[in-house]
């Protein structure tokens, strides 16, 4: 699915949104493809992620990279998070080193991806756009928790969890970090941004100055 | 999900329920099995402090939820997790949406809401007259019972998930007729739909589609999923 796709919130609060996965295509090139996924796992290690997991073993927050990337078998997708445009790009140039041969894909602005593909010498085969939520949106909590819970596009992240997390960071019950930690262990796959969570926590902090 | 007799009516696990669908009846919580999409997001998190959260032995109904709703169960159809497509994550290697062309992909119920399947068939019921070509690698695809109508296999109707994926693909030109008739389907749903919609470069750096989409008044989201092009040498080539 377009797990990665559909994040919420605004520009400003995505430029610091960069997540990624890998995956081979089943009859194309998957078999072979757990040592590819277990090379980009180390790779993106190197590289300060935020976040990184693969849905059967869990993320950086309820397991280690060490236990990911032993997990990790043909026909696996693996996904990193970076939280910062130096970060990523320095993770591409890595991978255009290792002249990397297994599909990638990435959820970030397109502008940024775009930028970043031109730097490191990367040419961008194809987009995803995404065009709108319809039907019943009466039904959708606010844009404020869209932005967390659409970071796990999987929408294991219930907005009543959310809520009662940010009304313990306003009453000093849990911090920024712990809040955004509670939120990413329920996202198997680690396409929850961590630090983002933790930013827009802070947030709720700061409105109360 | 079913809540075993070890359940001492704390209500902790409450807010971890995207579905609303547990609550507390008699000092103890009761799981409503009709509103319950098997995600197991309330056992996974551990929060029950006397494990009181089992999963029951599913039939095949509720396989069905379980897999388009749980990302760590396996789509029989396609061997994939998730909502068990490959979609734009391979799409330079696979060709599944070549350049002129564009991919669709409906997620019905998301972001969060949940679908029944006699939602997802009013929206496939309104599209299928527009001539599409459906993503067989798709479990979705796979319940449908006539691909000319758009109906679904009948037993499967009133079955709950967290979300699913409708994909096909269609040439630029049905790009228009889609998005009208996604718009007029929409006020007979009762859920919600996020809508993508994949090109591939042409050989000007261009999406082909975008230009059309805009032109019909959607203007798409800064954020995209990109395809990197680095799944195989020559693959680029190959399409461009």
């Amino acid at each position: 699915m377009s797990h990665t796709l559909h994040r919420r919130g605004s520009k400003e609060s995505l430029q610091n949104d960069f997540p990624l996965l890998s995956r081979p295509s089943i009859g194309i090139n998957n078999i072979g493809s757990g040592d590819k996924l277990r090379e980009f796992t180390k790779i993106a290690m190197r590289h300060n992620p935020t976040n990184l997991g693969m849905s059967k073993k869990g993320n950086l927050y309820t397991t280690t990279s060490e236990e990911i990337i032993e997990a990790l078998e043909d026909n696996r997708t693996v996904n990193v998070v970076f939280a910062n445009k130096e970060d990523y790009t320095a993770f591409l140039k890595e991978l255009v080193e290792h002249n990397w041969d297994l599909s990638v894909t990435t959820g970030a602005l397109r502008e940024n991806v775009e930028e970043v593909c031109a730097e490191v010498g990367i040419v961008p085969h194809s987009v995803n756009l995404s065009i709108g939520i319809f039907g019943k949106l009466e039904l959708l909590p606010p844009e404020e928790i869209l932005a967390f819970t659409t970071m796990c596009g999987h929408h294991q992240i219930a907005p009543a969890l959310v809520e009662a997390l940010i009304d313990k960071v306003k009453k000093g019950k849990t911090s920024p970090h712990d809040a955004a930690v509670s939120l990413a262990r329920h996202c198997p796959c680690g396409a929850f941004n961590t630090a983002r969570a933790e930013d827009m926590f802070k947030q709720y902090l700061e409105k109360m100055e | 999900m079913i809540v075993n007799e070890q359940c001492i009516g704390c209500g902790s696990c409450i807010p971890y329920c995207g579905m609303g669908a547990i609550s507390i009846k008699d000092k103890k919580a009761v799981i409503d099995l009709d509103e319950c999409v098997e995600c197991s997001v309330c056992r996974r998190s551990g929060v029950c402090p006397k494990n009181a959260l089992e999963m029951q032995e599913l039939d095949e109904m509720r396989k069905i939820r379980h897999q388009f709703s749980d990302p760590k169960a396996t789509h029989p159809s396609t061997m994939i997790k998730g909502r068990g497509t490959e979609e734009i994550k391979t799409n330079d290697v696979t060709n599944r949406v070549a350049c002129g062309r564009l991919g669709f992909g409906i997620e019905v119920g998301r972001p969060g809401i949940g679908t029944r399947f006699y939602d997802v068939q009013r929206i496939t019921k309104a599209l299928a007259p527009i001539g599409l070509d459906w993503e067989k690698a798709n479990p979705l695809t796979s319940l449908i019972a006539n691909l000319e109508t758009g109906e679904f296999m009948h037993q499967v109707l009133n079955e709950k998930v967290l979300s699913c994926i409708i994909e096909f693909s269609v040439p630029v030109e049905k790009l228009e007729p889609i998005i009208k008739a996604l718009l007029n389907v929409q006020h007979e749903v009762e859920t919600v739909f996020s809508v993508s919609m994949i090109s591939t470069y042409d050989a000007d750096r261009k999406l082909p589609g975008l230009e059309e989409l805009k032109k019909i008044g959607i203007t798409p989201r800064p954020n995209a999923k990109t395809n990197l092009g680095m799944g195989k040498p020559g693959a680029q080539t190959k399409l461009h």
